[in-house]
């Protein structure tokens, strides 16, 4: 468990310039990202990072834009409307 | 043809044919000459009818046609056309049917009849969206003008062979199949044992970690159902818009319909790098009013249209009708994603159906059938659901029928030709887009 006062670990997705993907990712890694997957033909990752690290991943050079990571949750099943 | 006519030659018509008050035929011929002895032809006709006089119209100057038209007595050749009007005493109608059948130069001649408004229903041509108010390409309108007659039939379909929302798009009518056509479902999964489903799955994959691709919640049988269901199940319905469709079945939500953004986006990569030239997702979450789409989905969109991908999506069914309307739920509100609305079997916006209450992505691009909607379900059986998320699948199916119709097409102009070819809908723009989708 973290402790009270550190910052939450939180999630994120990012879209970066597909044409310097790994060079773009790699500067995400140095600015504090935890890559969890990666989808270089889209041009797309996503992982975890510190939350008070995420104004940094915005700065990096090739980075199109950052999201927080979240849940899509379909209604039960049974449930008529879907 | 209706009246006293009988072959190109038509017989003597009673004048002022009584149609109810208004008479159906006005007195005068109408001939259709050989274009290329058109003068000749009339010359004809004026010496052995004895016509008073022949005016002769060439150009395209209305004034000029009325004025001549509305004058007593007077037979007119349309030059440009070679078809004249041509005003005979009515002891002369039989020399002028004679002379018609005589003449080399005259292709057919018939009473001329008045046209009533309203005797033709004519395609209706108002638009619920930014699209040209008035279109001349004929089979547009013919197809409207069918579909007219279907949102004219009103809530009561019978769907012995065919389920309601087939024929609300009029895929039943369509002899395309979505031959070949890769279409991707990010869902829950697939019943892949299903005797209907399991000839069309062309590939499956799994973004759920420790959950394999088979569907334990039944939203991804049913939605790939509706894309790719059999022209004829054994013991059902035809309830699949594309039945010759290759399905790629990517499984980014979990059995109890849970998911991340993380996973939809490696599905969505997955799909693209497969050849999907469309992903169906009937899935999103809801938005608040004000609320801007998310720029990383906007992005890989944006990059799978130009890689040849349309992506479709859930409008959302967070609205409570009427009164309540709730926004286009994400990733639908994505500019580059098409949101699809839902429709009930009467054709009106679905009680839950999402609206165009943000801005920018956040509209409505097509309306498709969403209540009642029957399709596959897990264990080889059957079940009717109702959602935007039943909705979207119809879409998907119906871009594999515009894809099968031109393998060439871009995505981008894949994307508009399926929407140019909706229905126009009553409701507003807000709540169906372009309208109900129609296969093409």
């Amino acid at each position: 468990m973290s402790e009270p006062d550190a910052p939450r670990t939180v999630g994120v997705v990012l879209a970066v310039d597909p044409d310097r993907f790994d060079e773009v990712v790699e500067a995400l890694r140095r600015a504090g990202l935890r890559v969890t997957a990666e989808q270089p033909l889209l041009g797309s990752l996503s992982g975890t990072l510190s939350e008070d690290r995420l104004p940094a991943l915005a700065a990096v050079d090739g980075v199109l834009a950052v999201d927080r990571d979240r849940t899509v949750t379909l209604p039960e099943p049974g449930s008529p409307l879907q | 043809m209706n009246g006293p006519v009988s072959g190109p030659f038509g017989g003597q018509p009673e004048r002022a044919e009584a149609r109810g008050n208004e008479p159906t035929y006005t007195g005068r011929y109408v001939v259709l000459l050989d274009q290329a002895e058109a003068r000749q032809g009339m010359e004809g006709l004026r010496s052995a009818v004895g016509v008073q006089s022949v005016e002769t119209v060439s150009g395209a100057d209305p004034g000029e046609a009325t004025e001549v038209l509305a004058a007593s007595g007077a037979s007119v050749l349309f030059d440009n056309l070679g078809v004249a009007v041509v005003d005979t005493d009515p002891d002369q109608r039989h020399a002028l049917v004679t002379a018609a059948e005589t003449s080399s130069s005259v292709v057919a001649a018939e009473p001329e009849r008045y046209v009533y408004a309203l005797m033709i229903t004519e395609a209706e041509r108002t638009v619920t969206h930014s699209y040209p108010a008035y279109r001349s390409d004929d089979d547009q309108i013919a197809r409207q003008a069918r579909a007219e007659v279907t949102a004219h039939r009103g809530p009561t379909w019978d769907e012995t062979t065919c389920t309601w929302g087939l024929q609300a798009i009029r895929a039943n009518f369509s002899t395309l199949t979505g031959r070949d056509v890769k279409v991707c479902v990010l869902d829950t999964g697939v019943d892949t044992g299903h005797p209907d489903l399991a000839g069309c799955l062309e590939e499956t994959a799994s973004f759920v970690e420790g959950e394999a691709v088979e569907d334990g919640n039944g939203h991804g049988t049913h939605c790939i159902g509706t894309v790719a269901g059999p022209a004829d199940p054994a013991d059902a319905p035809r309830y699949g818009v594309a039945g010759d469709a290759r399905v790629l079945a990517g499984k980014v939500l979990s059995n109890r319909g849970s998911g991340t953004d993380g996973q939809i986006l490696a599905g969505m990569s997955w799909a693209v790098s497969q050849g999907a030239k469309v992903i169906s997702m009937s899935l999103g979450a809801s938005v608040e009013p004000g609320e801007l789409f998310p720029q990383t989905y906007e992005q890989v969109a944006r990059r799978a249209l130009r890689l040849g991908t349309v992506m479709v999506a859930a409008a959302g069914n967070e609205s409570r009708r009427p009164g309540v309307v709730r926004p286009v739920g994400r990733p639908a509100n994505c500019p580059s994603i098409l949101a699809v609305a839902a429709l009930n079997k009467d054709l009106a916006t679905a009680f839950f159906s999402c609206g165009a209450i943000n801005g920018e992505g956040g509209e409505v691009n097509v309306a498709a059938p969403g209540v009642g909607i029957f399709s596959a379900a897990p264990g080889s059986s059957y079940q009717s659901l109702m959602g935007t998320s039943m909705a979207t699948p119809h879409v998907a199916g119906a871009l594999a029928l515009y894809a099968e119709a031109d393998p060439e097409m871009a995505a981008d102009a894949l994307r508009d030709r399926m929407l140019a070819g909706a229905y126009p809908l009553p409701q507003l723009a807000e709540d169906v887009g372009s309208g109900l989708l129609q296969v093409p």
